[in-house]
């Protein structure tokens, strides 16, 4: 559809950073192959569902910018990961000062997910229960296992990858994903007992 | 290092294959994005190269922005009526070849025939050094609508972009107060602007952020009655109706 290729008709001067996009990158094809990654990693990472276009927006407006910096060292894919790692952290930030802030493991989003599967059929619900599960144990999580979590175990990045999002060593990767794992196993596990023992 | 035991790793594959955003997601961000990225062209634009550009040249590219933004077609067709658009002397109305129909593939109105007018055209040269004087900080106070100089369409599109988007970093930053002075102060320059509907739209989030209400909630229905297909009208609703539902 071209709506983000406005740049096209824009002189270059015209750019925000005075620079425009690499030749052979297309931002149209960046954006379209990269949403589904970038929208579902903010939400895994706790960006709360009224937020999570601004966030995600924010995250392809900076890509936009910097576009003509990428060197091509890395992935697109962590490349944007890592611009939106920056863009979540500051959210958070943002949203600790705002008065009446709840934190990302909220009832609201909770109730949404159930608003919106108990009326689909029962493999929507299922799905959204899966949703609203994952949330609440990786709620259990601290940012920074969180973020590695995230990374490795849905959005499939390898340790390597992660170590260059994040900017730490492959050794902090590891020891972070290895705790994560476990805190979130035993999570798993206190939730499903909790479930069973509620049921009648 | 141990891997993911079955269960959590089947969790974990569900959740990811369940949680995508749907085509009316990437539609909405979209035009959410384009509209900032046009948002940001015209702010450089107008700093950089109003030197540089013939005032047709911003015409035209105020007009490509307007256009990318879902409904802007609405305020394009806006623009084309506006007197200010052909005082300028230039073939304003006239978009350069291959620029009209490029922004986001969205067929812009065509330009209505314009009424033959007594104004005498601008100097381009004033257009552009009030273009040049646009983000300079005023000395006086703002004057009401009514005593306010009718700048040149492009510039006050310029301007109303530049003072919504400061409204709207301050809803993002959590002071609804802020956004609605702002949008006040949007009120005496721009009365019935070309962006009235963001406007209405920001006003809505803020006022229910500012004053949760019957009376706020009644305001975002409205705007949502009026602009269901409005980029930010998920914003309106998360904000305003779906707290109340629960």
């Amino acid at each position: 559809m071209g709506l983000l290729s406005v740049r096209r008709t824009v002189p270059v001067a015209a750019a925000p950073s005075g620079q425009a996009c690499s030749p052979g990158l297309d931002f149209d094809a960046i954006y379209d192959g990269h949403l589904t990654y970038v929208w579902r990693a903010a939400r895994r990472l706790g960006v709360q569902q009224a937020d999570t276009d601004d966030v995600v927006q924010e995250v392809f407006l900076v890509a936009h910018r910097r576009l003509g910096e990428f060197e091509g060292r890395s992935q697109i894919k962590t490349w944007l990961f890592k611009i939106l790692v920056h863009v979540v952290r500051h959210y958070f930030r943002t949203q600790k000062r705002k008065p009446g802030h709840h934190s990302p493991d909220s009832a609201d989003d909770i109730d949404e997910l159930l608003i919106a599967s108990a009326n689909g059929p029962a493999e929507a619900f299922e799905r959204a229960e899966a949703v609203r599960i994952l949330d609440r144990l990786l709620a259990r999580l601290d940012e920074d296992k969180r973020e590695v979590f995230v990374l490795a175990e849905i959005e499939e990045l390898s340790v390597v990858e992660i170590a260059d999002v994040l900017g730490v060593n492959l050794n902090t990767v590891y020891s972070r994903l290895r705790t994560a794992r476990q805190m979130f196993e035993r999570a798993l596990a206190r939730f499903q007992n909790q479930e069973l023992r509620s049921e009648p | 290092m141990n891997n993911l035991d079955a269960r959590a790793r089947a969790l974990v594959d569900a959740a990811r294959d369940a949680d995508r955003p749907t085509q009316v997601d990437r539609d909405r961000i979209r035009r959410g994005l384009a509209v900032q990225i046009a948002a940001g062209a015209v702010a450089a634009s107008t700093v950089a190269v109003a030197g540089t550009l013939s005032a047709a040249t911003k015409v035209a590219l105020v007009v490509a922005t307007v256009a990318v933004v879902g409904g802007g077609s609405i305020a394009a067709r806006r623009m084309w009526r506006s007197p200010d658009s052909h005082k300028t002397g230039h073939a304003a109305h006239v978009v350069p070849s291959g620029e009209q129909n490029v922004a986001g593939g969205m067929p812009v109105a065509a330009p209505e025939r314009l009424a033959a007018t007594a104004t005498p055209p601008a100097a381009p040269v004033a257009i552009e050094a009030r273009a040049a004087r646009i983000d300079k900080p005023r000395k006086r106070p703002i004057p009401t609508t009514t005593e306010m100089p009718q700048l040149p369409a492009e510039d006050a599109l310029n301007a109303e972009v530049a003072l919504l988007g400061r409204a709207r970093e301050e809803l993002r930053l959590g002071r609804p107060a802020r956004a609605l002075d702002l949008l006040a102060e949007y009120d005496r320059r721009f009365g019935n602007g070309v962006l009235g509907e963001e406007r209405r739209a920001i006003a809505a989030i803020a006022n229910c952020q500012a004053h949760p209400g019957s009376q706020a909630r009644a305001q975002a229905e409205a705007f949502l009655r009026s602009a269901p297909s409005s980029p930010l009208a998920e914003r309106v609703r998360a904000t305003c109706i779906k707290p109340s539902v629960r």
